[in-house]
């Protein structure tokens, strides 16, 4: 069984992980602009908050690392 | 009957000692609240012969009351261990309840939070031992020399990334250098350092699993730099699997990582979330959170307009992209981009856009 498929299967693959990707993003941003508008932290809390997003934000291009194909 | 209401979802379970071994996710997901969270009374229990344990009962409940924040102290009940101490070791007719117990605020006698270090160092164990098991098994399928000591490069041949002396090429550009995964290494393993110290120091239970949480994150990343600083870093290698006969590789070291943290990340989150707006004030937590019990609907109260997501379903959702995303790979990157170009100008807006006055911070 081919680990790459082509084709349909593909297309389904990737509308199915882009699905995921977007739900999961979603209602990650949404809950962290959430804590941001309405949140009652300290400033320690806040802090970290930020730190949360900031490491959020640069972590996600290291997913380009790891996939690379060759020529 | 008592019942567990998961925010998120507002579904109200029964809460039978059975859940935990029936979900694990919960164990680490969950963010119990009770809605009907009376605290409940324990038996009476034996007086010793001095009759010390009432008075250290009201000293261990000074001591901690007064390294209780000001509005957790408001709020009753919040501080856990606090609460808890007194729950514990004085009678229910002793105990005073001059505040009724938040809706939002777990109870110390919530059977899930003795079990999550447990759990959280399975969950780390368990990431250990499916890579080596994996590894194990992916070494005599693999192509020679991918394991370990080699990697593929871009026109898809192997070749040493160390032959005989440190580890990492800085040559090829999917490889992790040795200096890179060291620096992450000490990154990750100071993380972890803080967060357990944060976790044993912390005086509120919810804080506790939230510092819990990101240590075993933390030390779930450590340790996948250690791996590769070692050098153990492996390579799914599949030859002629691209679209023009390429060689397809990714490191399933990393995948595993991901596997085992990004949950993880997504649901602490959602405990943040809910973490920070439990710290609303009392009344505004009893109508947010007696709405929300009536209409799953409501978001959180006071102008929150987010609707917590199913923490079961986020996880499968999470696992569900890993899978897809490593079989079809490549569509991560271009939209990583594009959502994070969103997500740091919703950032921005989000952060001009925040009421500041009235808020303790």
């Amino acid at each position: 069984m081919p680990i790459f498929p082509f084709g349909a299967a593909r297309g389904a693959l990737l509308l199915t992980a882009m699905a995921c990707f977007t739900y999961i993003v979603y209602h990650s941003v949404h809950a962290l602009i959430d804590i941001t508008i309405f949140m009652t932290l300290s400033i320690a809390d806040l802090g970290r908050l930020y730190a949360i997003c900031f490491l959020k934000t640069i972590c996600w291009r290291y997913v380009s690392f790891y996939f690379r194909m060759g020529k | 009957m008592s019942t567990r209401v998961d925010k998120g979802s507002a579904e109200a379970e029964p809460l039978s000692p059975a859940l935990p071994s029936v979900n694990p996710i919960h164990l680490i997901c969950e963010y119990p609240v009770r809605h009907d969270a009376p605290l409940a009374p324990e038996p009476p229990r034996k007086m010793n012969v001095r009759g010390a344990r009432s008075e250290g009962a009201r000293f261990h409940l000074f001591v901690n009351s007064a390294s209780i924040d000001p509005r957790d102290r408001a709020r009753g009940c919040s501080n856990d261990r606090a609460c808890g101490s007194a729950i514990a070791t004085s009678s229910p007719r002793d105990t005073p309840a001059p505040f009724p117990a938040s809706p939002l605020t777990p109870t110390p006698t919530d059977p899930l939070f003795p079990r999550q270090q447990p759990t959280i160092t399975g969950l780390f164990t368990a990431f250990v031992k499916v890579n080596g098991q994996l590894r194990r098994w992916y070494e005599p399928l693999a192509p020679p020399n991918v394991i370990s000591d080699h990697i593929p490069d871009l026109a898809g041949a192997f070749h040493a990334t160390h032959p005989g002396g440190p580890r990492g090429d800085p040559d090829s550009p999917i490889d992790v250098d040795t200096h890179h995964a060291l620096v992450a290494l000490v990154i990750f393993a100071v993380a972890f350092v803080f967060n357990m110290n944060a976790a044993l120091w912390s005086a509120q239970n919810n804080r506790c699993r939230l510092n819990l949480q990101v240590a075993y994150i933390s030390a779930v990343a450590a340790w996948t730099h250690w791996e590769m600083y070692r050098g153990q870093d492996w390579y799914v290698a599949v030859p002629n699997a691209g679209a023009r006969g390429q060689t397809v590789s990714f490191s399933c070291l990393r995948q595993l990582e991901w596997v085992f943290t990004t949950p993880i990340l997504l649901l602490l989150v959602q405990n943040l979330h809910a973490y920070a707006l439990s710290s609303l004030p009392d009344q505004q937590l009893i109508e947010a959170g007696g709405f929300a019990a009536k209409n799953p609907k409501m978001s959180s109260g006071n102008g929150s307009t987010y609707t917590p997501a199913n923490r079961l379903r986020l996880v499968l959702a999470d696992e569900a992209m890993i899978l897809a995303g490593l079989v079809s790979s490549f569509f991560i990157f271009i939209c990583a981009i594009r959502l994070t170009s969103c997500f740091v100008y919703s950032s921005c807006q989000s952060s001009r856009l925040a009421p500041r006055e009235g808020r303790c911070c």
